[in-house]
């Protein structure tokens, strides 16, 4: 059963492929098994993007499937998650003795390039900002590069290529738009006719009876933290799962009260799905990872990670969110999301059972919420602390308080003393200085190669009066710095 | 926003990184891209998991049995000396014997048929250690008081009487500062390639600057003759000084194993043992006391500049010195005294880093200023301008050397009005004062870098020009490319003097079996030396053809001229290609070598006497930041730039060159943070945790200006100036930025003690003390 084929376009040619070990990442089939050695690599964990390549995938909208180009890490992506997919490497870009594509002639003419390595790395993330962008300025060039480490250029060429690729040129004249219903008829294909991998289940039902007979099994969706296992503890969990296809597991559907998204939604979708109901979670969403992670990792991901500094952990236990689990003999229960989190890396989620959804809760009446990430660079960095503040104001008085806190704890935890003293108290400037210590008696965090102790639990309560002056407008008009308020919302 | 602007070409300026389209396409090859014959086999290195200690025993059974596993190298396998220290010192070993001295030390090499086989079957090796308490910081070093380990000899410079002269200051002040170290974190690893090759000899790939140390080493290692060892570098993935004696370890190891298996051998390790194995940026501990007068002026300085050099020398004695060297930065100071204490610690050998020691000694010298100008209320930049050297006086350095080419006053003043520094600082005070979170500060500062390897006889280059028959040239440099444009630079140059496209000239891989005894490329001296020797060689082959022509034709020399439409001779127009054919048929050497040496230079380490530098660079930056002092997260909203490269080269390298640096450098001050744990142990290993700048971390507007109409007074190359390093100490105009930010908090009464990295956390926490000691001096 375990050697099926993986079948897959790369670039412009089809390939049919039984890997001999359970964990090929993309970039070592690239690099050894097609010598296809444009595409570098710089760290094996995903942040320095020089890894970086398209991967064309289908997905399921009302009207049928489309094609979609996005970049992804190729370092901590596994070979059977490309199952009908159209993996596009440096190579693709121009051939031999024809002239440059537009990326690579702005690229050279910034003088973008200095000792190369990089270099297509970055050249993969201009391409996936042209081709689902048509309108860029500066702050969308930099965040399509969070996920791109330069050591040499300083990123000011690269920056003015990337600006001139998207204003000069139309994406429609680009190969992949104009090849785009041929190759998406291709993968259809594949996807429809042929069998999929044993360990790439194309459906539902057929996750459900790979785990039902491996229950021994290891789920992976993004793999942005399992492909560290894979490539830094060398580890080789058992019977790994890729579930990228299984469709299921990717609806987002908006009813009255609520917004459910599937567990293998990636940030991407979720940015855009959440957008309309919590704007403020944008510029936060943002904050995760580089663009690459974001197009890769899953909420399902997120959540059955358990981990400490979860990004999105914070927000949707403060917004009261649930999680819906299921087994493989199909048994549903439902979690509430703050629930979930037993102890380090502990979770309530048994062996044959796997995240379905999680249900958020629309925006209520008189809501004041506010999402903050605080790190040791901006972007692309993992939390030395992030919160997520939920009020419920009636009145000029605090009805409900939900204070989530990442990384002051074992878990993603509330601070409930600091709660309790804020229920009921008038929102003033006292009222949360005076809360302020009970923030100790929530946390006693832990010093490490992020942050110390000391600096956490000030930057726990900073943020406690941030939200406070920020919402109050006390500070209008003196905080029009846009950069310092990434992840932090509604300042004018 | 990006401004640059740019100074008068004298050369075919523009050319394009020639490496540039290649990379974009993927098809520069590197040495992990390159093909391997079917029987290449991989090396892993194993390491110490203890930082200080005695190994008891090790344990290889279960890697011996893994399948695939050709062979397991320890210390006792290696065939000749078991040594790779860079000064002969002979406190580097290859692997470890018995003592561990710290985290990361390679104790053997597992060589397998793949890379995931030789690197899996390391992790199975099992070793007990007798562990002993490591020496991880500098305070714990030093506070081993009496009994301070050197790994190398301390420098002392001394000019005139600092005890009288501090004495008699109406001002005195005692400070410190602590400065971080850095990770090079070049986008390409470590990677060496060994090619075994007939009668024992051997053929070594390796990402290096210096592929004559690492041809040295191997044959040291193999016992062979150097002559038997042949290293070859098309190109590295960044360098940054991480691969001017770090590459020696993977290159010795590849060539073991290749000579014992008979077999090519490719060591590559992954990025988070890369960094756990090699050296970085020394972090240093300096205190100083200066003596001054009322309006600033420095009357005295005394510094000791203590650093982490972990635990062999490396190359920490003359980084450790060229740290004194630039203490004084742009400013005289009558009085003065300098130790260095190279510190032995439990740590990686730290190594060099662009600027090499320079920009750590240039932070000590611009933190004096900030604390003189805070203790007199002044604007910083007003203490800087009162302390410059002088053109004609006051201007000799603590070494002895009289400034010959001080154009820093000139610098500064004319980025002062270009950039409004004066008219921004009062816009920012009176901010400051409405502002209730968010503070601002700016800062001017300038640098001036001494231009030469201190080890005087590393300034030497030698260039092979060899025209083909069809008119063709290669070009071959001691030189190595990692991104910097040195090739492009030197082509460049050589395509000058024959007058004939860039593209004619094809420039092929560093060899040390083309150029003999060639000099890392570092210092900034890559096209200083290299260009000049293969300025050299053309010209010699030039005056080759010349004579060649004026007797073929009887046609006077003086009526002979190299031009882009041919080669003129008397009336009578060839092209290039057509002089070399006739020269060939008339028996011409259509190859010549060209060498260089820095004239001028001699330093007597022992007296702290000489010259060491031929020539000084020069530039100045204005930073503009803004802080969040709820968090200690900051913007850098501007930095404006002016920057000396004599006569420029090239313009975009040059550029490319300061924009580079810049932002490496304010990853140093910032972002970028080493952090070992308790027992010795390096917890920022890789990029989830060690954060170099992303394209969002640069500044909102960045202006660079390159200083016009200022050749070189030196006959450098064409009359430019050395673009490596210098522009890395700009960065410091941003860390003294966010100082003040800092201090506007308690209304500027006190220089922060900041130390670097200036992390969001080390701001905020910075800015409570400061608040705690003003709250204390009120009560």
């Amino acid at each position: 059963m375990k050697n099926q084929p993986i079948k897959f376009y790369l670039n412009n040619q089809y390939v049919n492929y039984v890997p001999e070990k359970e964990y090929l990442s993309v970039l070592d089939y690239l690099r050894l098994n097609e010598e296809l050695t444009g595409t570098k690599e710089g760290c094996g964990e995903g942040d320095c993007g020089a890894c970086t390549v398209l991967l064309g995938s289908l997905q399921k909208t009302p009207s049928g499937f489309c094609l979609k180009y996005e970049s992804i890490n190729s370092c901590i992506r596994f070979l059977p998650s490309i199952h009908a997919c159209h993996l596009v490497s440096i190579e693709n870009l121009s051939k031999k003795g024809e002239p440059l594509h537009p990326i690579q002639e702005e690229m050279k003419n910034a003088n973008g390039v200095q000792c190369g390595f990089c270099t297509p790395g970055i050249v993969m993330s201009i391409y996936n900002l042209f081709l689902n962008n048509d309108f860029t300025d500066r702050k969308k060039v930099e965040e399509s590069l969070q996920g791109n480490l330069c050591r040499c250029t300083g990123y000011g060429p690269i920056v003015n290529a990337a600006k001139n690729v998207v204003e000069k040129y139309k994406r429609i004249t680009d190969e992949l738009y104009i090849s785009n219903k041929k190759i998406k008829e291709k993968l259809i294909a594949i996807r429809e006719k042929e069998p999929f991998p044993y360990s790439a289940p194309k459906d539902l039902k057929s996750f459900k009876s790979f785990i039902k007979k491996n229950k021994n099994n290891t789920i992976i969706s993004g793999a942005t933290d399992v492909g560290l296992w894979i490539n830094k503890e060398l580890q080789r969990p058992k019977n790994p799962v890729f579930i990228n296809h299984v469709d299921e597991l990717k609806i987002i559907k908006i009813s009255k009260n609520f917004i459910t998204v599937g567990s293998s939604v990636t940030y991407t979708k979720l940015m855009e799905s959440l957008k309309p109901f919590y704007p403020e979670l944008t510029e936060y969403l943002k904050r995760i990872g580089g663009e690459q992670i974001r197009n890769m990792g899953t909420i399902g991901g997120n959540i059955a990670n358990a981990s400490p500094i979860g990004d999105m952990l914070p927000p949707l236990i403060a917004l009261k969110s649930e999680i819906k689990i299921s087994n493989a003999e199909s048994k549903i229960r439902n979690v509430p999301m703050e629930e979930f989190f037993i102890k380090y890396k502990v979770k309530d989620l048994k062996k044959n059972e796997f995240i379905l959804s999680v249900k958020i809760p629309k925006p209520t009446k008189d809501l004041v919420f506010s999402n903050y990430k605080v790190s040791k660079r901006r972007d692309e960095d993992i939390s030395s602390v992030c919160a997520s503040f939920y009020f419920i104001v009636n009145k000029g008085h605090i009805d409900e308080a939900r204070l989530v806190f990442g990384g002051m704890a074992e878990v993603p935890k509330r601070a409930k003393y600091t709660e309790d003293f804020l229920f009921g108290k008038p929102w003033t400037e006292d009222s949360f200085t005076s809360s302020l210590k009970k923030i100790e008696e929530d946390f006693q965090p832990i010093s490490d190669a992020r942050a110390s102790k000391e600096y956490r639990i000030l930057v726990a309560k900073n943020l406690l009066r941030k939200i406070f002056l920020q919402k109050s407008k006390a500070c209008r008009g003196l905080m029009r710095h846009e950069k310092l308020l990434a992840g932090h919302t509604n300042f004018d | 926003m990006r401004n640059y602007s740019r100074g008068t070409p004298i050369l075919t300026n523009n050319i394009i990184h020639d490496s540039s389209e290649k990379c974009l396409t993927g098809d520069a090859l590197y040495i992990d891209d390159m093909s391997l014959e079917k029987n290449a086999c991989h090396g892993y290195i194993g390491f110490s998991s203890v930082a200080h200690g005695y190994i008891l025993d090790i344990d290889f059974s279960l890697a011996m049995k893994t399948p695939g596993v050709l062979d397991i190298i320890s210390y006792k396998e290696l065939p000749g000396s078991n040594d790779i220290s860079p000064t002969g010192k002979n406190d580097e070993p290859i692997l470890s014997n018995r003592k561990v001295n710290y985290y990361g030390q390679p104790i053997f090499l597992i060589v397998a048929t793949t890379r995931e086989i030789a690197r899996t079957a390391s992790k199975l090796v099992k070793i007990k250690y007798e562990e002993l308490k490591p020496i991880v910081t500098i305070k714990a070093a030093k506070n081993d008081i009496g009994n301070l380990k050197f790994v190398t000899e301390p420098l002392r410079l001394k000019r005139g009487n600092f005890e009288k002269a501090f004495k008699k200051s109406p001002k005195k002040l005692v400070g410190e500062v602590e400065i971080g170290g850095q990770d090079h974190f070049y986008l390409e690893g470590h990677v060496a390639l060994a090619i075994p090759k007939e009668g024992g000899e051997i053929r070594v790939l390796s990402s290096t600057q210096h592929p004559s140390e690492v041809q040295h080493m191997v044959a040291k290692t193999l016992g062979l003759p150097s002559s038997s060892v042949e290293v070859a570098v098309r190109r590295m993935g960044g360098g940054f000084g991480g691969k001017e004696t770090q590459s020696n370890l993977f290159a010795v190891l590849a060539s073991v194993a290749a000579i014992r298996l008979g077999r090519t051998v490719k060591i590559r390790p992954d990025r988070d043992d890369d960094m756990i194995i090699t050296g970085k940026r020394h972090p240093f501990l300096a205190k100083y006391e200066v003596g001054f007068e009322e309006n600033g002026k420095i009357n005295a300085l005394k510094a000791t500049l203590s650093a982490q050099c972990g635990h062999s020398a490396d190359l920490s004695g003359p980084i450790t010195d060229r740290a004194l060297f630039h203490v004084d930065n742009c400013y005289y100071i009558p009085d003065i005294l300098l130790e260095s204490e190279p510190l032995f610690t439990n740590t990686v050998s730290n190594t060099a880093f662009r600027g090499f020691g320079g920009p750590q000694g240039m932070l000590v010298g611009e933190r004096v200023i900030e604390e003189i100008a805070f203790s007199i209320a002044q604007d910083p930049l007003e203490v800087r301008k009162i302390n410059l050297y002088g053109i004609d006086k006051k201007n000799i350095t603590p070494y002895h050397q009289k400034i010959r080419d001080n154009i820093s006053r000139k610098i500064i003043s004319e980025l002062e009005k270009t950039s409004d520094y004066k008219k921004r600082r009062r816009q920012i005070i009176s901010f400051n004062k409405k502002s209730k979170l968010i503070k601002k500060g700016i800062s001017l500062t300038p640098v001036k870098f001494g231009i030469s390897f201190t080890a005087t006889w590393y300034n030497q280059a030698g260039a092979l020009v060899n025209i083909y028959n069809d008119g063709s040239v290669s070009l071959n440099h001691g030189g190595t490319e990692m991104g910097q444009g040195l090739n492009t630079k030197v082509s460049s140059i050589v395509s000058e003097v024959f007058c004939i496209p860039f593209e004619q000239i094809k420039i092929t891989q560093t060899e040390t079996s083309k150029i003999p005894n060639t000099s890392a490329t570092a210092a900034s001296s890559g096209s200083d030396l290299n260009g000049k020797a293969a300025e050299r060689a053309a010209l010699t082959l030039k005056d080759r053809l010349i004579k060649f022509a004026s007797k073929h034709f009887t046609v006077p020399q003086e009526f002979i001229s190299f031009g882009y439409s041919g080669v003129l001779i008397g009336n009578k127009l060839l092209s290039f290609s057509e002089l070399v054919s006739l020269a060939y048929k008339e028996r011409v050497q259509l190859s010549a070598l060209g060498f260089y040496k820095t004239p001028n230079i001699h330093w007597d380490r022992a007296k702290g006497k000489g010259e060491p530098f031929y020539y000084f660079s020069y530039g100045a930056a204005v930073s503009e930041v803004s802080l969040d002092t709820l968090t200690g997260e900051y913007v850098l909203n501007r930095t404006d730039i002016l920057h000396d490269v004599g006569q420029t080269l090239n313009e975009s390298i040059d550029i490319g060159q300061i924009e580079g640096g810049f932002i490496q450098g304010v990853g140093w001050l910032t972002s970028e943070e080493l952090f070992w744990d308790d027992c010795g142990r390096l917890k920022t290993h890789a990029p989830s945790t060690y954060k170099i700048p992303l394209a969002s971390d640069t500044p909102e507007t960045l202006n660079i200006s390159l200083l016009q109409n200022s050749p070189n007074p030196r006959p450098t190359v064409k009359r430019s100036k050395a673009v490596g390093e210098p522009p890395f100490m700009l960065s410091i105009s941003v860390f003294e930025a966010l100082s003040m930010a800092v201090s506007s908090v308690i209304d500027y009464s006190t220089c922060p003690n900041l130390s670097t990295p200036a992390t969001p956390e080390n701001l905020l926490l910075t800015i409570e003390k400061l608040k705690r000691q003003n709250d204390a001096k009120r009560i």
